[in-house]
């Protein structure tokens, strides 16, 4: 996976220490989409909260289906979104303050 | 005994902010995607329950080093005491401007007692944690904002510190503010009145400040995702304070 670059799809992470980190990969290299499904997998594990924009509307990813390389927004097959098309924001899991 | 080799500022010895830095750096290898909390000395860090690093709320500093490189200790608090009182209550009260608390004693009896939060002290132990936030990390996340928000209430935000959106769903107006819980009003055409002060931190924050361990912009995007994406999970997750709480910050 590489940082910073623009024209690729990938997950923009808040981060501490750098504002927010990216994660982005080329969808045509299988070994960096590998490594980005690893990565939005462990991701919902650890309870992160993912968010994706379709059109002017904001998700929050469900789940991910690691198969199909589309992240889930709903109950339907209509509401799902190709990672390779979505440059996904993720926030650590957050306390009430 | 060896005179202590000297320790170079910048190289040896880091700020909160660059150790903020350098530790997000480190820890991605490990799968840590937001980076990791910095404890501050005299501030209680408090975070997510199932955080993976919540050990990190009860790391104390021993000793720090001033601007020339001089070591000095800080001193330690000492552990609580056990107590006889149990708490088993707490509210705001809105009349007298005091939290009231209730308490247990070992025979079961009720006691009570009130503790009094000011604005100016929660205003001081923010600007103690803001050290911990890299400014870079703050630039970054501002130019984030700009490409969610629409320009004008970007222009906004950097102005004033705030800027409004009404939710699609349940047309509750959130104003999103800067080092600030998000504060949540509903309009009608008659009035408008507020709701509460929402109050909410990616990984942790540093208690009975308004400082969370993320740069405050970061924390503004946290809750616009949030409100937009999950609205009814940003309010179940929130501490819903009132309005005229100190902790609400208005």
């Amino acid at each position: 996976m590489q940082n910073n670059e623009e024209t690729l799809p990938g997950i923009y992470v808040l981060n501490t220490g750098y504002g927010d980190f990216e994660l982005s990969f080329n969808p045509n290299k299988p070994d960096e989409v590998q490594k980005a499904k690893e990565t939005i997998t462990d991701m919902l594990k650890r309870g992160y909260a993912i968010f994706v924009r379709q059109g002017q509307e904001t998700f929050r990813v469900r789940k991910f289906d690691a198969d199909k390389n589309v992240y889930i927004i709903g109950s339907t097959p209509a509401e799902e979104i190709p990672m390779a098309k979505a440059r996904a924001t993720a926030v650590g899991r957050s306390a009430g303050g | 005994m060896a005179e202590e080799a000297k320790l170079e500022v910048g190289k040896d010895l880091l700020t909160y902010a660059q150790a903020s830095r350098h530790l997000a750096e480190a820890h991605v290898a490990q799968r840590d995607w937001s980076g990791l909390p910095i404890p501050v000395a005299g501030l209680s860090l408090v975070l997510e329950p199932r955080y993976k690093h919540k050990a990190l709320e009860n790391f104390r500093w021993k000793e720090c080093y001033d601007e020339s490189g001089a070591r000095h200790a800080i001193p330690q608090e000492p552990p609580p005491q056990a107590s006889e009182f149990r708490r088993v209550n707490s509210w705001w009260s809105d009349k007298y401007q005091v939290t009231v608390i209730v308490f247990h004693d070992k025979q079961g009896r009720a006691r009570f007692s009130v503790a009094k939060e000011d604005r100016l002290s929660f205003t001081l132990r923010t600007l103690e944690a803001a050290a911990v936030w890299p400014v870079e990390a703050e630039q970054k996340a501002q130019k984030k904002l700009a490409s969610l928000i629409p320009d004008d209430l970007f222009e906004l935000y950097l102005l004033t510190g705030h800027f409004p959106e009404t939710s699609k769903r349940s047309q509750v107006t959130y104003l999103f503010r800067k080092g600030r819980p998000t504060i949540a009003l509903r309009e009608t055409e008659e009035c408008s009145y507020w709701l509460c002060a929402l109050c909410l931190h990616p990984i942790g924050y540093y208690g009975d400040t308004w400082a969370g361990v993320m740069c405050p912009t970061d924390e503004v995007i946290a809750h616009l995702f949030m409100m937009r994406g999950s609205e009814e999970k940003f309010w179940a997750n929130a501490n819903q304070h009132p309005i005229d709480h100190p902790a609400a910050g208005v």
